[in-house]
This record gives C-alpha cells, sequence and structure tokens, in this order.
C-alpha cells in the first residue's frame, strides 16, 4: 500500500486509469457500506442506543424493572417474571431473600435497556398473557451515572405494550 | 469490464483509495488472529484479569446469553420474523459447528467456504438473538463480511499449500482492508463521542465501575488505588478520541497503534469485555504494510553474527515484514548504489517500505518495532538517552563482529517486495 497517491495521477488535470473489473458493483458495495456504518452510528447518538452505535461504557445505568398486566378493567396486575426464562436470563431474576426490588448494572445507555424492555414485553403479550390483560407494562426504576452515596431518587418510566 | 478512461484527481484518488492492486498478506494475516478471536468467543477462553482462572471450553455453553435465552425468548427484528429460529437443540449444535468454523478459519483450510458460511451463520444468529446487543458481535461482523469477499486464504493457510504457487503471484484489491480500517476509526470515533460527557470528564464513571465492582483482578485493584478516576477516564477518553487520526496518517500510524495496544490490555487486564480487546488488536493487522517482506535488512553475508541475528528476528517475525539480503550478493548491491561499501560493512541497514534507508541501532529499531512480542518494548527505545547509548553499544559490536565465517546466500525471489522496497530507497533520504 503506497502511502500517498503516485505523482502520475494528478498531474495535468487528467489522467488514465483503468477500472477495476465490476468497479459500479463495487463501488455501489462502497457507498452501502459507507452509509450503513456512518448511519447507524448517528442514528445510535439520535435515539440514545448503543447498538450498533459503538456507545459501550459510555454511562452507567443502575435498573430495576416492574412488570404488570393492566386488565380490561384498569386494574393492574403485578407479574413476576421467571416461569419463561432460562439460563442467565433467569440468573439475573432477584435470588431468595432479595426481595423483588433488585438492581442490576447495564452500560448499553438507556435507548438500548428501553428496546430491550419492550422486546421482551412483547414476548410476554404474544405468548404469556392472560385472557382479560389487554396490554403490559414495566416500570423502569433507573439511576443514571450515579453513585451509591448520592441519596437522588431513582427515574421512573413506564414502558407499554403495544405502546399507547 | 476493463474500460480505459481519463478521469479526474479526485476520481483517480477514489480509485487509488479502494481499487489498488495488492498481494493481500496482511489479510491472510488478519484471518490467522481474528480466527484466533473467533476461537477464543467459542471457548470462553478471555480475560486476563482471570487469567489463572481462564479454562477452555470446547464448546462453552454458558457465556453465549442468548443461547439460554433463545430457549424461552428472543427479539427478533419484525422484518425478520419469517426467518426460523434454531431451537435449544440446534442452538446447541451450531455453537459446535461455531467451533469447527474458527478452527478452519484460523489454519485456512477450505477458506472460500469456511469464511463466507461463518460470516453467514454468524449473522443469522447475531440478527435472531440478543447478539445483536453486544458490541464485540458487531465487530465481528463487520470483519467477518470483507474477509469473506476476500483471498484471505492465499498466504498462510492449509489452502496455501495445497494450491497452485503461481497464485501467489495474483493480486487484488485493497477493498476488503480499506473497509475494516475504516471500521475500525469509526469504532474509535463514536466511542470517543458517547462518552463525551461529564461521567468520563469528571472520572465518576471510573468511580462507580470500582463501586460495581467492574474493576477485576490485581491489575484493575492495583489502578483504582494508584491512579486518580480522573485520570483513568481521561487517559481513555483521549486515547480514544485520537486514535482514528492517528490510524488514518501513515505517519503516526505505529505510535497510535501502540497507545491502542496499550489501551486494549489495560481494558482487558481490569474488566470484563469478552473478546472486544483481542479483536481490536487483531484489526490493526490491516494498518500494516499489506505486502509481506518489504522491509528489507541488508546485512553482510559473511558475518556470523548476523546470521545468528537473522535467525531470532525471523523467529520474532510472526507477520513475516522482514527480507533478509544479502549486500554482497551483486543483484542486491546493484539496486543500493547510494549506500558505500564502507557504510554496508560498518553497520546493517535496513530500508522501510517506503524505501527510508535506517542504519544500524536505527534499523534494529524499526525491525523490533515490527514484531509483535517487540513491538511495545521497542519504544522504549526512542526515549533519551537510550538511543545515544544504543548507537554507542551497536557500534562497539558491530566493529567487534567476526567476519571470517562464509555462508552462503539466500535465494531472493526476483518479483517479491523487496525489489520495489530498494528502488524506492534510492530516492528516500538518508537517516
Amino acid at each position: 500500500m503506497r502511502e500517498k497517491l503516485p505523482e502520475n495521477y494528478s498531474r495535468g488535470g487528467g489522467l488514465n486509469y483503468e477500472m477495476p473489473r465490476g468497479g459500479i458493483f463495487k463501488n455501489f458495495v462502497i457507498v452501502i457500506f459507507l452509509v450503513t456504518l456512518f448511519g447507524l452510528s448517528i442514528r445510535s447518538q439520535i435515539v440514545n442506543e448503543s447498538r450498533f452505535g459503538w456507545g459501550m461504557f459510555s454511562r452507567n445505568i443502575e435498573y430495576m424493572i416492574l412488570y404488570q398486566w393492566v386488565n380490561a378493567d384498569g386494574s393492574r396486575t403485578l407479574y413476576k417474571p421467571g416461569e419463561e426464562l432460562q439460563g442467565k436470563a433467569r440468573q439475573l431474576l432477584p435470588k431468595k431473600g432479595e426481595g423483588r426490588e433488585v438492581y442490576r448494572n447495564t452500560r448499553y445507555d438507556i435507548g438500548t435497556i428501553r428496546r430491550w424492555i419492550h422486546g421482551y414485553l412483547g414476548y410476554l403479550y404474544n405468548n404469556a398473557r392472560p385472557t382479560d390483560a389487554i396490554a403490559v407494562e414495566a416500570q423502569f426504576h433507573y439511576f443514571l451515572d450515579q453513585l451509591k452515596s448520592d441519596p437522588t431518587p431513582p427515574v421512573i418510566e413506564v414502558i407499554s405494550y403495544p405502546e399507547k | 469490464m476493463s474500460d480505459k478512461k481519463t478521469v479526474s484527481p479526485l476520481v483517480a484518488s477514489w480509485n487509488w483509495f479502494w481499487f489498488e492492486q495488492i498481494r493481500p498478506h496482511s489479510l491472510c494475516l488478519l484471518r490467522i488472529f481474528f480466527g484466533f478471536t473467533l476461537f477464543l468467543k467459542f471457548t470462553d477462553a478471555t480475560g486476563l484479569y482471570r487469567i489463572e482462572r481462564i479454562t477452555v471450553k470446547l464448546p462453552q455453553r454458558e457465556a453465549w446469553p442468548i443461547s439460554e435465552m433463545l430457549n424461552a425468548w428472543y427479539m427478533p427484528y419484525p422484518w425478520l420474523g419469517w426467518l426460523p429460529a434454531p431451537s435449544p437443540f440446534w442452538f446447541a449444535r451450531l455453537e459446535e459447528l461455531f467451533l469447527i468454523l474458527s478452527v478452519l478459519f484460523t489454519i485456512g483450510l477450505f477458506t472460500r467456504i469456511v469464511v463466507p458460511l461463518t460470516a453467514f451463520l454468524f449473522t443469522y444468529v447475531f440478527f435472531l438473538s440478543q447478539w445483536n446487543f453486544y458490541h464485540h458481535m458487531v465487530v465481528f461482523l463487520c470483519a467477518l463480511w470483507p474477509l469473506a469477499f476476500s483471498p484471505c486464504g492465499r498466504f498462510y493457510s492449509v489452502d496455501a499449500l495445497l494450491a497452485d504457487p503461481a497464485r501467489k503471484r495474483e493480486t487484488t484489491i485493497i477493498l476488503p482492508i480499506r473497509m475494516i480500517q475504516i471500521v475500525v476509526c469509526v469504532i474509535y470515533f463514536f466511542t470517543f463521542v458517547w462518552k463525551f460527557n461529564s461521567g468520563w470528564f469528571t472520572g465518576r464513571i471510573m468511580q462507580i465501575f470500582h463501586e460495581a465492582g467492574s474493576l477485576r483482578g490485581p491489575v484493575g485493584a492495583a489502578m483504582s488505588e494508584m491512579m486518580s478516576y480522573q485520570a483513568l477516564s481521561l487517559g481513555t477518553l483521549i486515547i480514544e478520541g485520537l486514535l482514528p487520526f492517528g490510524l488514518l496518517f501513515p505517519a503516526t500510524r505505529r505510535i497510535s497503534i501502540l497507545f491502542g495496544v496499550v489501551l486494549h490490555l489495560v481494558i482487558d487486564l481490569t474488566m470484563a469485555v469478552n473478546t472486544y480487546s483481542y479483536q481490536m488488536m487483531a484489526l490493526y493487522i490491516v494498518f500494516i504494510y499489506p505486502e509481506s517482506g518489504a522491509t528489507v535488512a541488508l546485512y553482510d553475508g559473511r558475518c556470523g553474527m548476523c546470521r545468528k541475528s537473522r535467525r531470532w528476528v525471523n523467529i520474532l517475525d510472526w507477520f513475516r515484514r522482514v527480507t533478509w539480503a544479502d549486500f554482497r550478493d551483486p543483484q542486491v548491491r546493484a539496486m543500493v548504489p547510494q549506500l558505500t561499501d564502507d557504510k554496508l560493512d560498518k553497520e546493517m541497514v535496513v530500508i522501510d517500505c517506503t524505501g527510508k534507508i535506517l542504519p544500524g541501532f536505527y534499523g534494529w529499531r524499526y525491525l523490533l518495532s515490527s514484531f509483535p512480542l517487540t513491538f511495545i518494548p521497542s519504544f522504549l527505545m526512542y526515549i533519551p538517552p537510550i538511543p545515544w547509548i544504543g548507537k554507542w553499544i551497536y557500534k562497539f559490536i558491530a566493529d567487534r563482529r567476526n567476519r571470517s565465517c562464509q555462508l552462503g546466500t539466500e535465494d531472493l525471489d526476483p518479483n517479491d517486495a523487496w525489489r520495489r522496497t530498494l528502488a524506492l530507497s534510492q530516492a528516500a533520504p538518508d537517516k
């Protein structure tokens, strides 16, 4: 690989250059590649989701999620996830004696975990919905970049499926 | 389509950047080292912070969170919902297949099938599972596809041993290398942009990591005691901010790779980041000169010590960077008329791939910075007064070497990169 353009390439305002075989297709691939790479990276900035955007370890989020079914009459029924989870997903559930409100850590930024919760809610809604439930909700409690000594209360968001 | 036409300098620059013809040694080296990171991934043999506890699992089942999650639920993209998701049984078979493929990938057997198949299967599981939440998985994807469409098995592979040697003369376009170079620069750039927040400026994020037990192992504990959190976070931020530009420009590439390697080693010594650090270090291979043997070491073929040195250097030269040429060989001597017999007789001369001439100590320093094992220590040789002492020691040894040993000369390949390097050196400045 020459580290700079050979001199004869830039002489006289033009030059003879033999196009590589399949040059148009290869240029098309390059453009798609660049648009995808930069497009996904910029998108991840806009939607605060680190996926495909190289946002690992940018923030620390301590979070806890409570799930509940929304019944047709407007009442809520708390749902304890677990039966449908296995392996590592099950390991992340509160252990015996830890109670329900156990906080976990993630470094994939807030948009990623919202997407993650939304995906899980979608799974629950489509595969484990009680007959009288019309939606499933997640109460998402989190601390963003917060030291343990900091007394600020958690931020609470409600994520629903289907979205309101 | 072979269409000869006149194009503007801009188009010519574009074509040169993406389509320059090269011999793809560096891509083949990347296949080996990146394939090895795949193997590490599928055996869970990662994490220098827990080096005393690392065990190789063949295949490992637990470190793929999605493998278990798939037992119950997964999150396919709606537009990929039509794809069949593997059952736990088939997912386990896929893990075993990936392990076998990673070995074939690394040794370079059936490369034309193995590399695209690995890329395809990887993409399939990636989009059907939570793999797409993991950055090191995205890095795998970004490197696997350019490799899948490149002749990455042409050298340093079992395929190369079995194939027609004439194929090694064929050139290919630089496109896959450029793509991976850009991926690496984009990763660092956007990692830096993401971290451009008060947590990283103040060092608070490192304190949080420490509190959460994320700084692990003896190095993690020592670092959090010896260095301020702000120094750690700012150091990371500065390196990640400078790397995309440093890697882009040839003049700053070596020092950038040094900082990158140190950064990733420290990260892997202190945090659980799976194969991410190894992948990034392996990807630096795309920033080295693509063709092997382009650095020429002109040595004295009558000198036994030179011969021994060459043997040692060859052991260290994993990337096959150096061609050793006896300057007493008439065809070699004719190509370096700018160097006098006296100069060549006094000291070994190294000519880098741009044609720059580096005599004695400087040549050795350059060689050592070209080898993986000596890469980091070689930079100590830039710190004063080591160059001054080094030159003195080199001269002391060179003056006392034994010239009585008559040795045969190496057979040099007439078409290899060394010939172009020597031609370039005639116009390049001396150190």
